[in-house]
């Protein structure tokens, strides 16, 4: 049950198509739900909890970007922008259905019409795609950052009913019913769990497809595009298709920042949050899994842990070096990116999966 | 061949991960060692420095948290607002002036909304906090929500929601001077009034930053100045991104306003002033809101900075202000010399004024032992025609009425000094 180490003999498709390939997997899976919905936010206080569900969002941004640049290979510098997209539609809705506000299913409504609106801006930036490979079509997707904003602030006024020139948008509590009970979402942890399950949720789906035919079109065109079209991929439909995915998952992910704010600005989607992104794939690993979940964690824990376990306790022993810190917290930040790419270029998904294999061939090394 | 391979194997083996992190924590220690050393003699505002004052009970610290903007886009403004904050809140627990110790807790959002999520968390949570001084009009708008659900007043002087002068509909969000609506409204009741040409309308357009704060009073502007009798020629959006505005001042040129009203913060002002006086636009004819004039903007911009109008809701450090009056001495008790650069500067001004509401607030709050932000509400909406050491108007606020004032200066750069051209005055209401 522990370890696979003599070879891993599959005698059905099912079990070779499975997630989890051991017991010790579905063990661990089930095992971190647990932790992660039951344990943590009986435990957890607030303020991990709000750092958690910033986690939960950077994931599903993060898995949407690993789509399309771990398992298809196209660069997109424009999650930042397809998010934005997704969380003014969510607030867009609520402005122009008020009747949508306190029904019990507007969950159902706002989060696939964030996703749908998302994915319809991602194709679109994705087109280019086509023609442009590489470091030319990162920049091509950056574009989409300008674009959209210039779209946001001059389409707001003729779609909100006010009509106004502001370029922020309020968004309410969600309500949610779910056939047996209705609650609003209103705390921290109602969040965490409704975060959480997106997160799992778009985890879920994304690693299924992966395996689906539509996964592998996507990897041989990754690894070799002249390859996958004499094979008979066809790659408009599966770049495209790559493209609306991730951006799916990013509008999403900009619905979940909508609700975790409650107020949609266009400042909250700047290009920082595309580079955020792509540094969280990078750094988890691109093309697997997991990955994004441990870059997420990373990206969005690091900064803190830095302020609170470094700089806060030497506040009292070095004068001024919260000020100090307030300048250097982007350079640390890059410095440490620069120092991953550079040490562990797969990211620190290959470092765990490294850590496990050394348990697993204890007391070999190789 | 080989030679090759040795070649990289010997560069390879330079950058092994030992000598990588060596030279890293090195570097870091290097950081931490030349960030102690220097600096102004002002210390921060940790509540062990300065004695309490002569106070029969004492009351338990608070916490306050104030989000400074030290890097990014307005980092101009910031640094000057979070060092004359720090000060006045060491000045004010030396002499008990909130009636308790006041741990002022600084954090750096450098104008982005998440960064300053983090920090609202940070505040709540962790800090504690009673009250928190908001910064920047996009993170006023995001976390207005949240410090509404969480019971802490957040303020807003001189900045944020016009809508939040309304205690009704933001019952959190406290403004205490003169909001961007105030402000577009007294210069356009300013314009009406000085016009005296009776042949024709004035002719006045409005230029702003590129983001929500700029926008903030833009329907306001256009619905009102044909009211006023005021032709408003259009509207020029200044992206945030801006080096250089000569295309945008001579697109303003060829309009030939009467009256500029700019709504520009951080690089932008100085860039404004220096662009005009290159296409030939008289400064006499700009009039900036409060956010782009202050002695930095007319040192950068230099002799172009002549005959610049623009608002103030706090008195000018040359004023010479109670608040200013009462840091000196403590300065000079405490042996301390000041940095005139820095006071002299009216966003150092600001600071002090942001500082003095809270503290005074706090005062207001009354006795209670832990104050809630409840509490520092309730003591807010008492406040009546507070002066602030002679750096506001008079601020009221009342349970439906958060904007406190609306009264604004107009002050002019004449021979390189920013003089008083009329006394605190507010627009007419909008109709």
């Amino acid at each position: 049950m522990l370890s696979s180490a003599t070879g891993r003999f599959k005698t059905s498709y099912a079990a070779d198509a499975a997630i989890q390939r051991t017991p010790l997997a579905r063990i661990a899976f089930w095992g971190g739900l647990v932790v992660a919905f039951v344990i943590a936010p009986q435990v957890l206080g607030n303020y991990w909890l709000n750092n958690l569900n910033a986690i939960w969002i950077a994931v599903v941004g993060a898995v949407g970007l690993n789509i399309l640049l771990g398992y298809c290979g196209q660069i997109s510098l424009g999650q930042g922008a397809f998010a934005m997209a997704g969380a003014f539609s969510v607030a867009l809705m609520y402005d122009r259905f008020p009747g949508l506000r306190g029904s019990g299913w507007e969950l159902w409504v706002t989060l696939p019409t964030a996703g749908a609106v998302g994915a319809l801006v991602g194709a679109v930036f994705g087109i280019p795609s086509v023609r442009v490979k590489g470091l030319y079509l990162a920049i091509a997707t950056l574009a989409a950052h300008p674009i959209m904003d210039w779209t946001v602030l001059h389409l707001l006024p003729r779609l909100t009913v006010k009509g106004s020139a502001a370029s922020s948008l309020p968004v309410p509590r969600p309500t949610l019913n779910l056939g047996f009970s209705s609650f609003v979402i209103r705390s921290d942890a109602d969040r965490y769990y409704l975060f959480g399950f997106l997160a799992i949720l778009g985890l879920l789906f994304a690693e299924n497809l992966v395996r689906t035919r539509i996964g592998r079109a996507w990897v041989a065109i990754r690894d070799n595009e002249l390859a996958a079209q004499t094979v008979g991929v066809n790659l408009y439909t599966y770049k495209l298709m790559a493209f609306a995915l991730g951006a799916f998952y990013a509008g999403v992910s900009g619905a979940m920042v909508a609700y975790d704010l409650r107020a949609v600005t266009n400042e909250a989607f700047g290009v920082d949050r595309s580079i955020e992104f792509l540094a969280m794939v990078i750094i988890g690993g691109l093309g697997s899994i997991p990955g994004p979940i441990l870059g997420s964690a990373f990206i969005v824990l690091v900064p803190i842990v830095i302020r609170d376990q470094l700089v806060a306790p030497l506040a009292s022993v070095v004068p001024r070096i919260a000020t100090f810190y307030a300048f250097v917290r982007d350079i640390i930040f890059g410095v440490l990116i620069i120092a991953f790419v550079i040490l562990e270029p797969q990211g620190l998904y290959s470092l765990w999966r490294r850590v496990k294999n050394a348990f697993r061939l204890w007391p070999f090394s190789y | 061949m080989l030679d090759e391979n040795r070649y990289w194997a010997r560069r390879v083996r330079r950058l092994s991960r030992r000598r990588f992190l060596g030279v890293a924590g090195a570097g870091a220690a290097a950081a931490l060692a030349a960030c102690g050393g220097g600096g102004n003699p002002t210390k921060s505002a940790a509540p062990a420095g300065g004695q309490g004052g002569a106070s029969t009970k004492q009351l338990s610290t608070v916490a306050v948290g104030g989000f400074v903007d030290r890097t990014g886009a307005v980092a101009n403004i910031g640094n000057l607002a979070g060092d004359g904050a720090k000060d006045w809140v060491e000045y004010a627990n030396s002499v008990n002036l909130g009636g308790r110790k006041v741990n002022w807790d600084e954090f750096n959002h450098n104008y982005e909304v998440d960064k300053a999520k983090e920090g609202y968390k940070k505040f709540i949570e962790q800090d504690k906090v009673s009250a928190f001084l908001s910064f920047s009009t996009p993170v006023t708008t995001a976390l207005a929500p949240s410090a509404d659900d969480d019971k802490t007043p957040m303020f807003t002087p001189g900045f944020g929601l016009s809508d939040s002068a309304d205690g009704k509909k933001f019952p959190y969000v406290f403004v205490g001077a003169a909001s961007y609506g105030s402000q577009a409204m007294a210069l356009l009741g300013y314009v009406k009034d000085t016009w005296k040409d009776s042949s024709r309308k004035p002719k006045a357009l409005y230029m702003y930053y590129g983001n929500d704060a700029g926008r903030e009073p833009l329907d306001l502007i256009k619905a009102q100045a044909p009211k006023l009798g005021i032709d408003l020629l259009s509207t020029v959006e200044i992206p945030a991104t801006t080096t250089d505005m000569t295309e945008q001042l001579a697109d303003v040129k060829s309009r030939d306003p009467d009256f500029l009203l700019t709504h520009l913060f951080g690089a932008p002002p100085a860039l404004s002033m220096k662009a005009a006086q290159k296409v030939g636009f008289p400064a006499t004819r700009m009039y900036s809101f409060v956010w782009g004039g202050g002695q930095y903007d007319f040192t950068v911009a230099g002799p172009a900075s002549e005959g610049y109008f623009n608002l103030q809701f706090t008195a000018e450090p040359s004023d010479n202000p109670d608040a200013y009056q009462r840091l000196r001495d403590y300065w000079k008790k405490a042996g301390k010399t000041e940095d005139t650069k820095k006071t002299g500067d009216v966003y150092y001004t600001r600071g002090v004024f942001n500082a003095a509401f809270i503290v005074d607030a706090i005062k207001a709050a009354g006795d209670k032992d832990t104050l809630t932000g409840d509490d520092v509400k309730k003591g807010l909406e008492s406040f009546k025609d507070n002066k602030l050491y002679g750096l506001s108007p008079g601020i009221t606020l009342s349970a439906t009425d958060h904007g406190g004032t609306r009264k604004v200066r107009l002050y002019q750069v004449k021979n390189g000094v920013n003089t008083m051209v009329k006394d605190w005055f507010e627009g007419p209401q909008p109709s």
